[in-house]
């Protein structure tokens, strides 16, 4: 992550070096002889659109009965690591400050969407006998999804490397809203072992559907590059990429609170440092010289 | 077969009405793969001071006309070429002072980029001065094109205005220097309008503008200007020279069918490139060229001197101009139908004065006119002094001369002078005789007023003794009648 950070930053001085204050042809803050921004005409407003990489991350930590680390072969281990796609769409503000700089502004409705399935052995007991009577371990396939969104403020200080290509560096204020929606998904073989009890769909699979009002704040750091392309008279066309680093802690988070413990048996799997972190592929579309 | 001739003729010239002019555009020779624009050409369009982008620092460079192509003759002293970017030059018809941009250059200046003056002294431009506060600002301010009585200067600054975008300002020069500069507000938008050009004629007018409407980036508009300095008659320089691309710096050459302008448009070389267009569709007035030579009258060295042409109608200078140091030469640009005097000045020299008609039906608007200095210690020179006829009364137009004679006695305080009266062929000895004295004694009596020891100056009057031209002829009889200025002691 920092080696990608310093790259960013070398890559936008050294182009900057190349890149004169203003010239008799040209006044500070424009780009070439004319089409892009005047340093009279500095707005700029835009659309924002495209996909999103999203990867939720954890430590798992196992530990057994007697509080010492361990390792399990559960179906929990799914945790360790999910990714999954969704979109973005939005506007941004833009300004130019001088040929280098500028503030670029995004207000983005931006979901974040991840999923993994794990194979990993599940002990069943029978509820309805107490204590419990142990009916055997299975192996059980889990798939797990979770889904949200935010409104997404990002400000960030844009850098000029020349013309057509821009870097991006803020931070990233994320504000859930609408719901948060967690599907987890058993199922197994059939091998006479059933499911049973208000989540069981069948024999041989069970699934747990859980949703709550999403007011969470998160908080991240935003790098971003883009490129333009001129398509019309004060219009311009830039893929872009942007990645979003997660910073905030769980806690409080609902279902996937920072240091949640799950007990599979007898052992106890303390999950931590979760993190979501966001790599959006975008098409933007400029409207200069306002 | 002279009407089918005639027929034929018709016919030819309505085609080309209906189909307009081909107008060909070609780069010229001295395009670089680096920004290459803004060329400021001579009045005879044989050289140019353009600005080029060789190595991310813009330069400004002298090409020459040889043999039809354009050729870099060199880079402009590093007197005006010392700051971080120079160029988009302008200059007078004489070729000797030019008005130039440039951003943080060695000579401080008001903002980011501002104005500056050179001269050419002895082969050299140098004497760099800022154009000052009344023209720069703290914004920025480039891209100048001056008037070719020197009189109005154009240019394009990003200062705050009542237009957005950068703006086209001009200024005026006054005696106490350039007057506070304004807005051109009948050519502003809104949008970004740069590159400003006036033509020899004053009037017609050039510049470049993003607005709507046009063919893509900046475009080339057409006007023309009116001593109010109000712009009329807007046109779009049109498809063969505006494209998608930006185009700027659209010059016009006096007297020729050939412009200048830069573009950016992909070509053989990269970036900006200049171009010319011929012919050149938005045409302005011919001019009168008036041009020559200051020599030595004794051994015909060249001499730099300083040159004023004065309209004797209305007693305006109008031109102030320098002979070349090392060639001697000059030249101006005057309008038809006036009455003119030029008179040369240098230092260690009798100033030399002359009057000239130019007339409206002029067909040949090519005058040369050479002119000889004497030296102080030898020298004779005729006064351009007018009476009333058959009087000894000073007229109106006699005024610039008078002045420039009582400069001349009170910068040289040795100096004793003799003024000589002459009449032409006709009249009475005794009367002509006592006519031209009392002549010179009007103009020793003027001196006198104006504070020049009287012990200074004699006076005789000569009659029609001593004819320049022995001739009846009325050009003779007018050179005849004259008024000499002739040293006595230094």
């Amino acid at each position: 992550m920092k080696k990608i950070v310093l790259i960013l930053i070398a890559t936008s001085l050294m182009t900057m070096s190349s890149y004169p204050q203003e010239d008799v042809l040209r006044p500070k803050g424009r780009a070439d002889g004319g089409g892009s921004k005047s340093s009279t005409h500095p707005w700029a407003l835009g659309l924002e659109g495209g996909l999103s990489y999203n990867k939720y991350g954890a430590d798992l930590n196992w530990t057994d009965a007697n509080g010492e680390s361990t390792s399990a072969n559960s179906v929990y281990n799914v945790f360790e690591s999910l990714s999954g796609l969704s979109p973005h769409f939005g506007v941004f503000v833009d300004y130019d400050i001088d040929k280098t700089f500028g503030i670029h502004v995004k207000f983005l409705y931006n979901q974040f969407k991840y999923s993994n399935n794990s194979d990993g052995i599940v002990d069943f007991y029978d509820p309805t006998t107490f204590p419990s009577t142990y009916l055997g371990t299975e192996i059980v396939n889990l798939e797990v999804e979770d889904k949200f969104s935010f409104f997404s403020f990002d400000p960030s200080l844009r850098i000029n490397a020349n013309e057509q290509l821009y870097f991006l560096i803020g931070p990233s204020f994320n504000y859930g809203i609408g719901t948060r929606t967690n599907q987890f998904d058993f199922t197994k073989e059939d091998t006479g072992i059933n499911f049973v009890g208000p989540n069981a769909t069948s024999d041989n699979s069970s699934s747990i559907s859980a949703s709550e009002d999403f007011k969470s704040t998160r908080y991240g750091i935003n790098l971003g590059a883009g490129y333009k392309f001129k398509v019309a008279n004060n219009v311009y066309l830039a893929p872009q990429i942007n990645y979003n680093l997660d910073i905030s802690s769980y806690n409080n988070q609902g279902l996937f609170n920072d240091n949640q413990t799950l007990t599979e048996g007898v052992k106890i799997l303390n999950i931590s440092n979760q993190s979501v972190n966001q790599i959006r592929f975008s098409i933007t579309l400029w409207f200069e010289n306002l | 077969m002279k009407n089918l001739s005639i027929y034929i003729a018709l016919v030819v010239a309505s085609f080309s009405l209906a189909f307009g002019q081909n107008i060909i555009v070609s780069p010229i020779g001295v395009n670089s793969d680096g920004d290459d624009f803004s060329s400021g050409i001579t009045l005879r369009a044989n050289e140019m001071y353009f600005t080029a982008d060789k190595s991310g620092e813009q330069t400004l460079y002298h090409a020459k006309l040889k043999n039809g192509k354009w050729e870099i003759s060199e880079k402009v002293d590093s007197d005006v070429n010392s700051g971080d970017q120079n160029g988009s030059a302008t200059l007078t018809p004489d070729g000797q002072y030019m008005v130039f941009a440039s951003y943080e250059h060695s000579v401080d200046g008001i903002g980011r980029t501002d104005l500056y003056s050179a001269r050419k002294v002895n082969g050299s431009w140098t004497d760099v001065q800022n154009l000052g506060l009344a023209v720069n600002s703290k914004y920025w301010d480039s891209q100048p094109s001056i008037t070719s009585d020197g009189r109005t200067l154009y240019f394009v600054s990003d200062r705050p205005a009542a237009s957005g975008g950068t703006n086209i300002f001009y200024s005026e020069r006054t005696r106490e220097g350039w007057s506070q500069a304004k807005e051109l507000t009948s050519v502003n938008t809104d949008s970004d309008e740069m590159s400003p050009f006036i033509a020899a004629d004053n009037k017609t007018f050039t510049y470049s503008s993003n607005k709507s409407g046009g063919e893509g980036g900046f475009d080339i508009y057409f006007a023309k200007i009116n001593a109010d300095k109000n712009a009329f008659g807007f046109k779009n320089a049109g498809a063969a020279i505006n494209t998608e691309y930006d185009e700027h710096f659209y010059v016009v050459a006096a007297n020729s069918e050939t412009a200048f302008f830069s573009t950016n448009k992909p070509s053989e070389k990269a970036n900006f490139n200049i171009y010319t267009a011929i012919p050149n569709p938005h045409v302005a007035e011919d001019v009168v060229f008036v041009h020559g030579s200051v020599r030595d009258i004794d051994d015909s060295t060249p001499l730099g001197s300083d040159i004023t042409i004065t309209d004797l109608t209305t007693g305006q200078i109008v031109a102030n101009l320098r002979s070349d140091d090392i060639s001697g030469e000059y030249s101006s640009v005057l309008t038809a139908g006036r009455n003119y005097s030029i008179t040369a000045e240098k230092e260690g020299y009798l100033f030399y004065s002359e009057n000239f008609n130019i007339s409206s039906s002029i067909t040949n608007k090519d005058i040369t006119k050479d002119i000889t200095l004497s030296k102080i210690a030898k020298g004779k020179t005729r006064l351009l002094i007018f009476f009333d006829f058959d009087k000894s009364t000073l007229q109106n137009e006699s005024k610039p001369e008078l002045a420039r004679l009582t400069k001349f006695m009170n910068d040289n305080p040795n100096v004793k002078i003799e003024l000589h009266g002459h009449t032409d062929d006709r009249g009475a000895d005794d009367y002509n005789n006592n006519l031209s004295l009392e002549r010179a004694k009007a103009v020793s009596t003027y001196l006198g007023n104006n504070g020049i020891q009287s012990g200074r100056i004699g006076t005789k009057g000569f009659g029609k003794s001593k004819p320049l031209i022995v001739d009846t002829s009325d050009e003779a009889r007018a050179k005849n009648r004259r008024v000499e200025l002739v040293i006595v002691s230094i």
